[in-house]
């Protein structure tokens, strides 16, 4: 049916051509399709989109294009486009909402493509063409404000209160605040942590290092001790020219009591700024505690070194946990804990987060039936089967803190803190034109080429007045 | 479409036209309406479209912008990175297509010869074209990984590297500049020479026996003969080759992203970073529009050598 639609719409655009390239005047037709070239753009890519996001139902269907009021005697159907299920457990949670509700609502899971990239071109796209659908979208905690400021999300502050919010983490329940108003709820948690070898720390000290200070002076004993055991770094962490250099500077940042401030006069070239960066470089060419390499090293690149145990300390996020810990993926299965990232002495580091966000489309017909939707899923039963069985982290602490639950992942015991101290990055209407260049800028001192100094500077012209 | 509508109305001009070939030529345009509304649609509409866009500025992603003059021009001539990128494609294209040039060419006159096996030889040559470009990227990222990399420990193997000082290949601005330009030509010159040799052999075998006859060495033969008779050939791969390497974007964006820092980012990269990382429809459109200048500049200074060669 969506293929018809799509033959229709050409065959208009077309007819709207026509006379145009039969009468041999094109060129004076040309001026008016680049005069009003949205409509036709737009109209053409709502249809996409819709095919695209794989409409299913007749229903909504229908309401999405003609506008037709929506029968609302028979169930509601909205859409969930979140990204796909590789455990079973989400279309499981869908699956007993749909029970719970028939009759009433009914949810179709639209599965995305796992790149969060592709994730966020589906969404733009179905948001420009107004589309009434997805109904509720899971989106990436830097997006909250990318989609609302431009009026694609609906502000769900009537549906909740101070009370039902204060259930979730601090930075969960914060990332979806854009401009005083709330457009969604955090549905699970990353965050970067502070990897640690429990037997190495157990043998030269016995305290886990909360500092840099300690932490380069455990590793420089280890280091210089434990090479003949395939010790080869200190301190692993990723440098290639991707999102998580950026959140590894800032969590040096936030760990020396530092900010980079509020959207419309945010600042990356301060002292605490310069310093962070200087120490990360430091890292590299002066402690030589990270690899000379590490200016090329994705997450996945320290997570093989530090399985191999090469290392006693890494940053890195919450996936590394179960890998650094399953025996036939790793040399030091069961020898890894977890900690807040590094601070300076006088401060406690705070991680930064990454995740999940639920929120509503504003173009939605059926709001109501959506904010029943996410109440589900952040209610503490769904999201308690969400941590046993799909292995994420919810944002609700009485979940993590559950002596059930520990008893079935044990290092949420050890987590509880790192996510109470989490903090978010920065809100901001396109948060790509303040990480590309910082990433830019960041993997040049990592590989050498600027100084820390110099390269925050040129940075600081171009986020200064982003909001 | 023009040139092959070309002669057609040239054989027409001169005869008058009865109502048979009226009709026949409304036929004509008739069934050649929907590849003309195609082109209208897929081709004329974006160029446009792209060339409208960077006279706007501000919204998101296209939506909202308000019209800008000259400013986003304007704000190339400050903008740092542009320069930097543009700098990176021109070196890029200038040194990889020479390469497969000389490359594709010395393949083809190579795999020209007659010998055992010379099938074997002439579909390993088209192997790194076989495969898609950004598998090859990701193959040579893990290549050149300075930890588990082939290349490295090929070199401690061979005990010219001290394992404790690996080569970081893709930290540094000029090895990774370099091993992109490798890369580019190892996989490009593959095509060069798969044209080159069509052109080889549609050289009769009489021209040579003349030459020998005159007394031609094999030097000769190479820089009298077959060189200038492969010329038309020689300069169409030019061109293609040009192009290709000015829009060059999917074997840099796998292979280095444009790092280390900006170092190996090019226009295409930059491009797309503005559309598509930050949604600024017209700045990014503006940058298109100069890559399509430069990129046309180079066709139109071919097809004159071409054009010229082709009446001498």
């Amino acid at each position: 049916m969506a293929i018809n639609e799509d033959a229709l719409q050409m065959q208009s655009v077309r007819s709207e051509m026509e006379p145009a390239a039969g009468s041999g005047s094109r060129l004076e037709a040309e001026p008016d399709q680049v005069s009003s070239p949205r409509l036709t753009r737009r109209k053409l890519l709502g249809q996409g989109v819709k095919a695209g996001l794989g409409v299913t139902a007749l229903g909504s269907w229908l309401a999405a294009c003609g506008g037709a009021p929506a029968s609302t005697s028979g169930p509601v159907t909205i859409q969930f486009a979140a990204l796909v299920d590789t455990t079973g457990e989400q279309t499981a949670e869908i699956k007993r909402f749909n029970d719970l509700h028939a009759g009433k609502i009914h949810v179709d899971y639209v599965e995305l493509p796992s790149v969060a990239t592709d994730q966020y071109s589906k969404f733009v796209n179905a948001f420009r063409a107004q589309s009434a659908t997805p109904d509720v979208v899971q989106i990436d905690v830097t997006w909250p404000a990318q989609f609302a400021l431009p009026g694609w999300l609906a502000p769900i502050d009537q549906y909740v209160s101070s009370s039902y919010l204060s259930q979730f983490w601090p930075s969960a329940r914060a990332v979806g605040r854009v401009n005083g108003h709330l457009y969604g709820i955090q549905r699970y948690m990353d965050i970067g942590m502070f990897y640690y070898r429990t037997d190495l720390v157990e043998k030269y000290g016995g305290s886990v290092p909360q500092t840099r200070e300690e932490m380069q002076t455990m590793a420089e004993r280890i280091l210089a001790a434990e090479s003949s055991q395939g010790i080869s770094y200190g301190y692993l962490m990723p440098g290639k020219k991707i999102e998580a250099i950026v959140d590894e500077w800032l969590e040096f940042l936030w760990g020396a009591g530092g900010s980079i401030g509020e959207p419309g006069k945010l600042q990356v070239n301060g002292a605490l700024q310069v310093d962070a960066l200087q120490y990360m470089h430091d890292l590299i060419y002066k402690f030589r505690l990270a690899p000379t390499g590490t200016s090329t090293y994705a997450p996945n690149d320290i997570l093989a070194l530090f399985s191999q145990g090469k290392a006693p300390f890494m940053r890195n996020w919450v996936f590394a946990y179960a890998i650094a810990n399953t025996p036939s993926r790793s040399k030091v299965a069961g020898k890894v804990g977890v900690a807040p990232t590094l601070a300076t002495s006088g401060h406690s580091g705070h991680g930064c987060t990454g995740g999940w966000v639920l929120a509503i489309n504003a173009n939605s017909q059926y709001k109501d039936a959506a904010w029943t939707f996410i109440d589900y899923m952040l209610s503490k039963e769904t999201q308690t089967s969400m941590a046993l069985n799909a292995g994420l982290i919810p944002s609700r602490p009485d979940v993590v803190s559950d002596a059930s639950v520990q008893a079935k992942v044990p290092y949420f015991k050890q987590i509880g803190s790192i996510l109470n101290s989490g903090q978010n990055r920065p809100t901001l209407k396109n948060y790509n034109q303040f990480t590309t260049p910082l990433q830019a800028a960041i993997n040049s001192v990592l590989s050498n080429q600027a100084s820390p100094g110099e390269a925050l500077n040129s940075v600081q012209t171009q986020v200064a007045s982003l909001t | 479409m023009a040139t092959i509508g070309a002669p057609l109305l040239q054989a027409k001009e001169g005869s008058p036209r009865g109502p048979l070939e009226r009709r026949e030529e409304r036929l004509a345009w008739l069934m050649l309406l929907p590849v003309i509304l195609a082109l209208l649609a897929l081709g004329v509409y974006p160029v446009l479209s792209t060339l409208w866009f960077s006279f706007q500025q501000g919204g998101s992603f296209g939506l909202g912008t308000t019209s800008a003059g000259l400013a986003n021009y304007l704000r190339l001539l400050h903008d740092e990175q542009f320069w930097s990128a543009l700098r990176f494609s021109l070196l890029y294209s200038l040194v990889t297509v020479c390469g497969q040039m000389l490359c594709g060419t010395a393949l083809a006159l190579f795999a020209n010869r007659r010998f055992r096996g010379r099938w074997l030889a002439r579909a390993a040559i088209l192997f790194p074209w076989a495969i898609p470009t950004a598998t090859n990227s990701v193959i040579w990222a893990y290549m050149f990984n300075d930890q588990y990399g082939l290349i490295n420990s090929l070199l401690e193997h061979l005990g010219l590297l001290n394992p404790a000082h690996p080569i970081v290949w893709l930290g540094s601005a000029q090895l990774a500049t370099l091993l992109i330009y490798v890369l580019a030509i190892w996989k490009a010159n593959s095509l060069v020479a798969l044209l080159v040799l069509a052109g080889l052999q549609g050289i009769p075998e009489e021209v040579y026996e003349a030459a020998r006859v005159d007394g031609a060495s094999r030097w000769q033969l190479l820089w009298r003969v077959t060189l200038p008779l492969l010329r038309p050939v020689l300069l169409v791969t030019l061109i293609l080759r040009t192009i290709e390497s000015l829009q060059a974007f999917d074997l840099i964006s796998a292979f280095t992203n444009g790092g280390p820092g900006n170092a190996t980012q090019n226009l295409g990269l930059y491009i797309y970073l503005q559309i598509q990382q930050f949604g600024d429809f017209g700045y990014g459109s503006t940058i298109a529009v100069v890559l399509t200048a430069i990129t046309l500049l180079f066709i139109v200074l071919y097809m004159r050598t071409l054009l010229r060669t082709g009446t001498r």
